[in-house]
């Protein structure tokens, strides 16, 4: 049965399980091999899990300021067995509503690990030492990346943990020390912090969310300490020994100290393991750890292709979905990749961060002569009346032809407020038709309009 | 079956080389599938297929080269359901493409509004971002291929139309130097396509290729008489119809090539081809220029399917509606002035052709005739511009006398 297959992805994460809904969609007979569930790190253990635990810090801190709206509750508690166990649930829903998909596309999943050897045949393992040998003209391989760990830093998942059992543990630590400050680092501290707990953020570089405006940065930076996260930048964490389940962390760099905690969560980024899948005697072209692909997708070896995190970055799930979906067309229909792509992040602590395109640190390395606005939440109606006044819109345009290069949001809702501009930006809009695009009003998105205007210098409401 | 052809990717192409096939004969295309690699006189393209269906064969190999227009491979439509749809498809990009076809050398928006006469005005789509770069840089947004999505004209459009401007201006000399300031009072216009081309395509040819010149007079007081003959009887025919001298030199010139093939010819750098067909061309001027339609296989051509051809070719092409294939692939240019009194003028080549003909106004002067008397005769100066590489001046020179005997005995040229 399995001759008459067209393609064959490995892994059913983002990038896999599009690339699968595509292939089936233009009439391919298409097989995801994925040993665990499908929707990735991205349902599973990333995007989906960690954003319910949010709510639940989100929630709990606007409960806790409820007397300025007028409320008052008392008896506020929570109970951190169900906060992780709907975390788990809505992990659990987005990859059973892949696992429909799949079924009424007539994708066939193969729930098995598997190698790719030479002869660029499939061999799958299932559990139970049972194996197949399959092929296809195409393979795709999307396995993603796994977190990073420190070779002298054991991860017993009790004490010191990476994301992944961080989401599944049910016991909230007095003291957490957080290794590194970007994007997963800093929704951690904040949903700790939230929580009750005690966090000390360790990052290696002079900023957390290295590679964010600087100016955004600075200013979560300034939020989260006012929420009494402590940030150590320019710092690493030179050793670490537990005695008597305590955690003894020594610092080395701006801070050099000896710290005690409860726990340690390492979020020092993630790494793709290609060779993992590879069996002896096959082997890709990699670069910095990720696989090579050309235009089309297309590893070193014909007929191989890769796309997601184990490309490389932007290691964004919404960057994978497009790129799933770009090799498949490479491949069937002849298309070729658009990368790279304008690709937007967000982090999702309060207040959030999201931006798109060039900082204004960029501009100025590339030369480009820019124009740059910020307009504040607190001059917004709708963030004064919502109280969440905290934050700001930034734009930054080539002076040359108001070319959108970047937007940079922090505060409220930024996450859904950016779109707007990547939107604008794919449609080669200029600040001008930012502004001239009427904005519901009361609405966040008014700022929108608003900064486009005072780059363009005639800003009215500010 | 149908035909898919070498399209136009951008305005100044005339042909097209076959990079690569990504189909094999037998596959499945799909509509907006790319289904080969197209190398342009700028970049490497790709080429989409208009409609669904069957690839059935390959007309044009890897690494073939062929004219913008002439079918590269045949397709089948996957049903009769798809093959209406196909057709719609089809009908609709043709009408899409046919500003860059049949108006390439259109310059604003207000002309193709003009031009396309009763048809709905077409948009240009364009990003805000390239329309004001475009404004910026004054590059009017007709003159650019777009892209983007559906064709639209995004910034790297732009961008890319102003670099070829950018070489274009290097390639033809500014005034420059103290001596060659432009005049006070000057109005600058902005160069339309057809002249950029012009200026490039002549300058190219007049520096390039060894030109020398040849010139007769040819007496028309035969051929007078027999167009005046010609012309009566047709007159009353039904439908009636009258010759232009035009259409007698274009007759001519194509027996006289018939005897003197070798000047039916291009200087390929290491070769030289001679061509089977005669494709003669015409100028005709219109509005800010001038264009020269081809008729094509000329050797198989009766004087009155020139006639006919000639005269619905002149109106197109005021018009503005030849199709490239219409206005390529000539391999000799026919030029005359004689409607504005001109007696003779040397013609620029266009290359690759090797020769092009200057024919003058037909004047009545005393001329001496066979038994030396002093009469009044018609006749007519012609020069030929010849490429010396190709031609040399004795065939140029037999070209011509087989030209001026033909005209000066009409009824020859017909046999």
């Amino acid at each position: 049965m399995n001759n008459d297959l067209d393609l064959i992805v490995i892994g059913g994460g983002p990038a896999g399980y599009v690339a699968a809904l595509r292939a089936a969609q233009i009439g391919k007979k298409v097989a995801v091999i994925e040993e665990d569930k499908l929707g990735g790190v991205c349902s599973n253990w990333g995007c989906i899990p960690t954003k319910a635990l949010l709510k639940t810090a989100e929630l709990l801190e606007s409960c806790r300021r409820a007397d300025s709206f007028g409320l008052e509750i008392s008896g506020l508690k929570f109970d951190y067995a169900k906060v992780i166990a709907r975390s788990r649930q809505s992990a659990t829903r987005m990859s059973s509503g892949v696992e429909y998909l799949f079924k009424s596309r007539g994708i066939r999943w193969i729930k098995a690990r598997a190698k790719i050897n030479k002869e660029k045949k499939i061999r799958v393992f299932y559990p139970a030492e049972k194996t197949e040998e399959l092929h296809s003209p195409f393979i795709l391989i999307c396995t993603g990346c796994k977190p990073k760990t420190i070779p002298s830093i054991k991860v017993d998942g009790k004490i010191i943990f990476t994301s992944r059992e961080a989401l599944e543990s049910t016991r909230l630590p007095k003291k957490i020390v957080i290794v590194g400050g970007g994007a997963i680092g800093i929704e951690f501290a904040y949903f700790y912090r939230c929580l009750g707990s005690e966090v000390v953020v360790v990052e290696m570089t002079s900023h957390i969310l290295p590679g964010t405006d600087i100016e955004i940065s600075q200013a979560l930076h300034k939020s989260l300490t006012k929420k009494g996260i402590t940030i150590f930048n320019s710092t690493l964490v030179e050793k670490c020994w537990v005695i008597k389940d305590k955690l003894h962390v020594r610092l080395k760099g701006a801070v050099n100290d000896s710290i005690e905690s409860d726990a340690m969560l390492l979020a020092i980024g993630v790494a793709a393991q290609p060779s993992e899948i590879l069996e002896p005697g096959l082997e890709l072209k990699t670069e910095n750890g990720f696989i090579s692909v050309d235009n089309k997708y297309q590893t070193s070896i014909e007929g191989i292709y890769a796309a997601g995190d184990v490309i490389g970055p932007p290691l964004l799930a919404h960057a994978a979905f497009r790129e799933g979906w770009e090799a498949v067309d490479c491949m069937f229909l002849g298309k070729q990749s658009t990368r790279p792509h304008f690709v937007p992040s967000c982090v999702y602590c309060q207040p959030q961060v999201a931006t798109v395109g060039m900082t204004e640190e960029e501009a100025k390395k590339e030369n480009i002569p820019y124009k740059t606005a910020k307009y504040p939440y607190n001059a917004n109606g709708k963030a004064v009346a919502a109280g969440e006044t905290e934050g700001f819109v930034k734009l930054i345009v080539s002076s040359r032809d108001e070319e959108i290069l970047g937007a940079h949001i922090l505060g409220q809702d930024a996450s859904e407020l950016i779109g707007e501009f990547v939107l604008a930006k794919t449609l080669e809009s200029t600040a001008q038709e930012l502004h001239l695009a009427i904005h519901p009003h009361p609405t966040l998105s008014e700022m929108i309009g608003e900064v486009a205007l005072l780059v363009e210098g005639i800003g009215l409401h500010l | 079956m149908k035909q898919i052809t070498m399209p136009l990717l951008s305005p100044s192409m005339s042909e097209g080389q076959i990079v690569r096939w990504l189909k094999k004969e037998g596959e499945a295309i799909h509509e907006g599938e790319v289904i080969a690699e197209v190398e342009t006189d700028k970049a490497i393209m790709d080429l989409e297929a208009f409609e669904s269906g069957i690839l059935k064969q390959i007309l044009l190999p890897e690494g073939g080269r062929a004219p913008v227009n002439t079918p590269i491979a045949l397709i089948e439509a996957e049903s009769e359901e798809t093959e209406q749809t196909a057709a719609a498809v089809s009908g609709q990009i043709k009408e899409e493409k046919e500003i860059p076809e049949t108006q390439p050398f259109t310059k604003s928006s207000a002309e193709i509004k003009q031009n396309l006469g009763e048809e709905k005005p077409q948009r240009i789509r364009s990003s805000p971002l390239a329309r004001k770069i475009a404004k910026e840089e004054q590059i009017e947004l007709s003159e650019i291929q777009g892209t983007g999505p559906g064709g639209r004209i995004v910034k790297r459009d732009v961008l890319e139309r102003l670099e070829q401007k950018k070489q274009l201006s290097t390639t033809i000399p500014k005034l420059t130097g103290p001596s060659l300031q432009p005049l006070t009072g000057a109005i600058k216009l902005p160069l339309s396509l057809m002249r950029e081309k012009i200026a490039k395509r002549l300058l190219e040819s007049k520096t390039t290729i060894p030109h020398f010149y040849l010139e007769t007079e040819v007496s028309v007081t035969a051929l007078s008489h027999f167009r005046n003959e010609l012309n009566q009887y047709y007159s009353q025919q039904e439908p009636s119809w009258k010759f232009t001298y035009n259409d007698f030199i274009l007759k001519a010139t194509i027996e006289a090539l018939k005897r003197v093939p070798s000047v039916n010819a291009s200087w390929n750098g290491d070769s030289i081809l001679r061509y089977n067909s005669i494709n003669i061309a015409f100028a005709v001027a219109i509005e800010d220029g001038l264009i020269t339609p081809v008729i094509k296989d000329g050797q198989n051509k009766s004087l009155m399917m020139l006639s006919k051809e000639a005269k619905e070719l002149i109106q197109k092409a005021q018009e503005r509606k030849l199709t490239p294939e219409e206005y390529t692939g000539g391999t000799i240019t026919v030029s005359n002035l004689g409607m504005y009194g001109i007696e003779n003028f040397y013609a620029i080549i266009d290359p690759p052709q090797v020769m092009i003909l200057a024919i003058g106004a037909i004047i009545k002067k005393p001329i001496v005739d066979g038994q030396n008397n002093i009469v009044i005769g018609e006749v007519m100066r012609v020069s030929a511009s010849c490429d010396h590489r190709v031609v040399d001046g004795a065939t140029g020179a037999k070209f011509l006398k087989e030209f001026k005997q033909l005209m000066e005995n009409p009824l020859s040229m017909l046999v």
